[in-house]
């Protein structure tokens, strides 16, 4: 994952420098002959509506499946799991591997992240834990092992601390 | 107010009121590039930590975070204004004392700030996610989590009148709020020719002249 963001890192500053370097190149040019005219103007109205189009096609298409969507959750196991500063009260720790599971996601003083991850350290689903407000979020372990809990969001003093284990069996 | 009209140059001439913002527009880049090293220190530092290359108590860490944080954002919203205003004082007539204003109110706020990080121990991070910093786990007082937010508030009111000010200038200059924002040349209507812009600059004649062309 590092490699990747390195990458995509690098890449992404060469653009930056493209943009920068041809700006500079082009400073000394006559910019009373605006060059912003003549094909611009016919495509300019189409680009913005498709890019409208292209954005909502795209959300509707990442925003299913819907984690948040706990109403068809036959047989489900329900989780509750509350922060604190700087701890996680998570009842029950042993969850079933292949069943959906439902966790309701709160904290007692300020608001958390409660964010799981797998054995390799990818992230596999997260939602805030806030004070005077329960979030809901059905996920189903496919594998049995060891998951843990991470806070990803800045609570205080401890918060790169706040650490907490799931076991899937 | 004109100092000089070239009916030949896309660029519009400058005013007085434009150059008395000038040394505040200078000063500001100046102060922008300086913090901006300083802030590239602070983040170096939170790396070292992370690798375990250096060693620091998590209070002192999260101060030089919330620091950090705090730091980018002003020097990116300040430094974006001041460039904003120099090459949009080129195009409408702007009322330099607002610039004055705003770097004073800001400078005012970044006072607020570091003192409330660095001598009140402040450490809820520059976002200031209620109710994080009334509820700091016994780490700084709410007396420190209230200067930093009316450091916040100082600046954010530097802000509001900046682009209250570029705003009310930007419609006298284009008619109104949807010329403005270059709404028709988006939904409809033709680009106005070039000769309109290069319209001779007057705070009288830029509303008639741009109506004309749009």
């Amino acid at each position: 994952m590092q490699s990747y963001v390195l990458v995509i890192s690098l890449l992404f500053l060469l653009m930056v420098a493209a943009v920068f370097w041809w700006v500079v190149r082009h400073s000394t040019a006559d910019a009373s002959g605006a060059g912003a005219g003549g094909s611009v103007e016919s495509y300019r109205g189409g680009l913005f509506w498709g890019l409208v189009a292209l954005g909502l096609v795209v959300a509707a298409l990442t925003l299913r499946p819907w984690p948040y969507d706990v109403a068809a959750s036959d047989g489900a196991t329900t989780v509750t799991a509350t922060g604190n500063q700087w701890s996680w009260e998570i009842v029950p720790q042993e969850l079933p591997a292949g069943r959906p599971v439902i966790f309701k996601v709160t904290s007692n003083d300020v608001n958390h992240g409660f964010g799981v991850y797998d054995a390799d350290g990818t992230m596999l689903f997260q939602t805030q834990a806030m004070p005077g407000y329960v979030n809901q979020v059905r996920y189903t372990f496919t594998k049995p092992g060891k998951y843990r809990v991470l806070c990803l969001e800045y609570c205080g003093l401890v918060h790169h601390d706040m650490i907490e284990e799931i076991n899937v069996k | 107010m004109v100092a000089s009209v070239n009916s030949n140059d896309m660029s519009i001439p400058t005013s007085e009121s434009v150059n008395s913002a000038l040394p505040a527009v200078k000063l500001s880049m100046g102060l922008g590039g300086l913090v901006l090293v300083l802030l590239m220190l602070f983040g170096l530092c939170l790396r070292l930590v992370q690798g375990g290359l250096l060693s620091l108590e998590p209070a002192l860490f999260y101060e030089i975070m919330t620091a950090h944080g705090a730091g980018m954002v002003g020097t990116a919203a300040l430094t974006g204004a001041a460039i904003m205003w120099f090459y949009l004082s080129r195009h409408v007539e702007l009322t330099g004392a607002i610039y004055w204003l705003m770097l004073a109110l800001f400078l005012l706020g970044v006072a607020l700030v570091l003192g409330a990080i660095f001598v009140g121990g402040f450490a809820g991070a520059w976002t200031f996610l209620y109710p994080l910093p009334a509820h700091s786990g016994g780490v700084w007082e709410p007396g420190a989590a209230a200067i930093f937010l009316a450091g916040l508030i100082s600046i954010g009111v530097g802000f509001l009148l900046f682009y209250l000010e570029t705003g009310r200038a930007i419609i006298a200059r284009y008619g109104n709020l949807s010329r403005a924002l270059a709404w028709p040349l988006l939904f409809g209507a033709r680009r106005p020719s070039l000769r309109a812009r290069r319209s001779s600059f007057s705070t009288a004649s830029a509303s008639s002249s741009a109506r004309r062309c749009w």
